[in-house]
């Protein structure tokens, strides 16, 4: 019975990298093709591989995990979705047009260009580097847990999730960033689909409608449906301080960084900015269906299952194909991109930048290629070591990340802003977030989101710093910001 | 600064406002429930709608009015 689900999601496979393939066994190797697309992508291929990218395993199993385990506290994510938008229309074109004027295929060009600085890139290549693997570590669980649960237990997770790697190394090595959009351009369809029609279809079948599975819900378990939550930790504070951070900290992902530079001008990233927020907008219909799951198989102990099991449980056989293929696609979209991108941030301003500065641009996407099956095969081991919960896994990857904020934003902004500071700034953040994480073992101070701790005591250090530095020299700011 | 970039910047703080204190504390609560949705969850759904039509607006007034940008 459950076999067609499981012919649906390896079918879903298979054609995901043949398109993949396809897409890039044609065009000539280079780093500005295999990195960046070679900056040509219009308003419809950013779109799917922004969106791709963006809605990972955890739009589909995080998201219903924290509405079945925690309820409201989850409404932040859609919400900071669209901030981060509202972000990315302001600085995108100027992260853009600087990449383009200057040549930069990775963020840490950007900060080696802006700042002047060799080791500064080498610094945040590793940092990028480092807290990119928990946010792919998450998508490989995600694929492997997706496939197990929706094949009814057929193939156990970890053969899923070497299955699904294979596929995404696949089509990585062959076509890179292109590869990654095509698949994506089906991955987004499929996606989309999944989450309306589970959103609506679920609570339909259970309570004949989604208003009165809230009515049952506000009877039943009342705190899911308001700050702080049903395990009473997460309120207002936590709840704006990981909003804002999260859509600041956003566009510092290096994977979305290298994704911007794709484009082919302004205009496809604003446009995009305006319409990515319709997507976000399937989040609330995953939500939905977490809550349904809790009225109507609670006690779970893993409450990233409960949407899978539900599905597996009581509908069809071929739904729960549709939405584990959906998951999967969501996964390995994503899943991809963060290789990609871990493998340039290596190559590119590890390696060529730092350790070999002979090597040319051909023998660094060269090194790049050839680490796409090394670094997923690692990040897949450290999967099969050390599974953790979904959302506690993107909320560490997230707040090193959103680092990186001052060093962009006032790179963009801000003439004044020096090196040290910039440095200071971010080390004393790492520094921060990592000991409220593992020092202190407590809650956070003040119930706020220790990622948000670590962002302020950034951007204090690295005003601080920049002050007490003298200004950097006027030639180089000159030569960065007259691409404007 | 042009004036539409300043009233663009000023519609992208009014997105952030909604989603944040204070404005949670007066929409994180339950009843009324509308089209179904408690109202938090509503809330949060039609704050993403204006988030997006204000983001509609700013695209107008800097791609439309503001004239020659590649």
């Amino acid at each position: 019975m459950t076999s067609i689900s499981l012919w649906i999601i390896l079918g879903w496979l298979i054609l995901s990298t043949v398109v993949g393939v396809m897409a890039g066994v044609k065009r000539k190797f280079s780093m500005e093709e295999w990195f960046v697309g070679q900056r040509g992508f219009g308003l419809i291929l950013f779109y799917v591989v922004a969106a791709a990218e963006i809605y990972s395993a955890f739009a589909f199993l995080g998201l219903a995990g924290w509405a079945y385990k925690f309820g409201a506290p989850i409404f932040y994510a859609p919400m900071y979705n669209v901030l981060a938008y509202t972000l990315f229309f302001f600085i995108g074109p100027l992260i853009w047009r600087y990449g383009k004027a200057h040549g930069y295929v990775t963020q840490p060009d950007f900060f080696i260009h802006r700042y002047q600085s060799p080791s500064l890139g080498v610094v945040v290549a590793i940092i990028g580097f480092l807290f990119t693997i928990p946010y792919l570590q998450l998508q490989i669980m995600g694929t492997g847990m997706i496939i197990q649960l929706s094949s009814g237990g057929a193939i156990n997770w970890q053969a899923a999730v070497i299955v699904s790697s294979l596929a995404s190394i696949i089509f990585v090595t062959v076509s890179g960033l292109r590869g990654i959009a095509w698949t994506n351009l089906l991955q987004a369809i499929l996606m989309l689909v999944t989450m309306f029609a589970v959103g609506i279809l679920v609570p339909q079948k259970f309570f004949g409608g989604v208003g009165q599975m809230f009515q049952r819900l506000a009877e039943v378990s009342p705190q899911h449906l308001i700050l702080p939550g049903k395990s009473g930790t997460m309120g207002l504070g936590w709840y704006t301080s990981t909003t804002l951070m999260s859509a600041l900290g956003f566009w510092m992902w290096p994977h979305l960084f290298l994704t911007t530079y794709s484009a082919k001008n302004t205009q496809i990233i604003r446009r995009n900015a305006v319409i990515l927020p319709l997507f976000a907008l399937a989040l609330i219909p995953v939500i939905i269906v977490g809550y349904t799951c809790f009225l109507v198989a609670p006690g779970l102990k893993e409450p990233d299952h409960a949407m899978l099991i539900t599905l597996t449980r009581f509908f069809p056989p071929w739904m729960a194909g549709l939405v584990g293929a959906g998951g999967t696609a969501a996964a390995i979209s994503t899943s991809s991109a963060l290789t990609l991108s871990a493998c340039t941030l290596f190559a590119r301003n590890i390696y060529q930048r730092g350790m070999n500065p002979k090597a040319n641009d051909d023998q660094a996407a060269r090194l790049a290629r050839w680490l796409v099956p090394v670094v997923t095969a690692a990040a897949v081991a450290l999967t099969f070591l050390r599974p953790k919960m979904l959302v506690a896994l993107l909320l560490l990857g997230y707040s090193g990340i959103t680092q990186f904020f001052p060093g962009v934003i006032f790179g963009l902004f801000w003439k004044r802003v020096t090196k040290a500071g910039v440095y200071a700034g971010m080390i004393a953040g790492i520094a921060t977030l990592l000991l409220i994480n593992y020092g202190l073992k407590a809650s956070s101070p003040y119930g706020l989101f220790f990622g948000f701790w670590g962002l302020l005591v950034n951007l204090a250090v690295c005003l601080l710093v920049t002050l007490c530095t003298s200004p950097p020299p006027k030639e180089a700011l000159d030569r960065f910001y007259a691409a404007k | 600064m042009n004036p539409n970039m300043r009233i663009a910047i000023l519609l992208a703080i009014i997105n952030f406002l909604g989603a944040i204190w204070p404005v949670t504390f007066w929409v994180n609560r339950i009843r009324p429930f509308v089209f179904g949705l408690p109202f938090f969850l509503f809330w949060t759904f039609i704050w993403m709608l204006v988030c997006f039509l204000n983001l509609v607006f700013c695209y107008l007034l800097i791609e439309r009015k503001g004239g020659e940008r590649p």
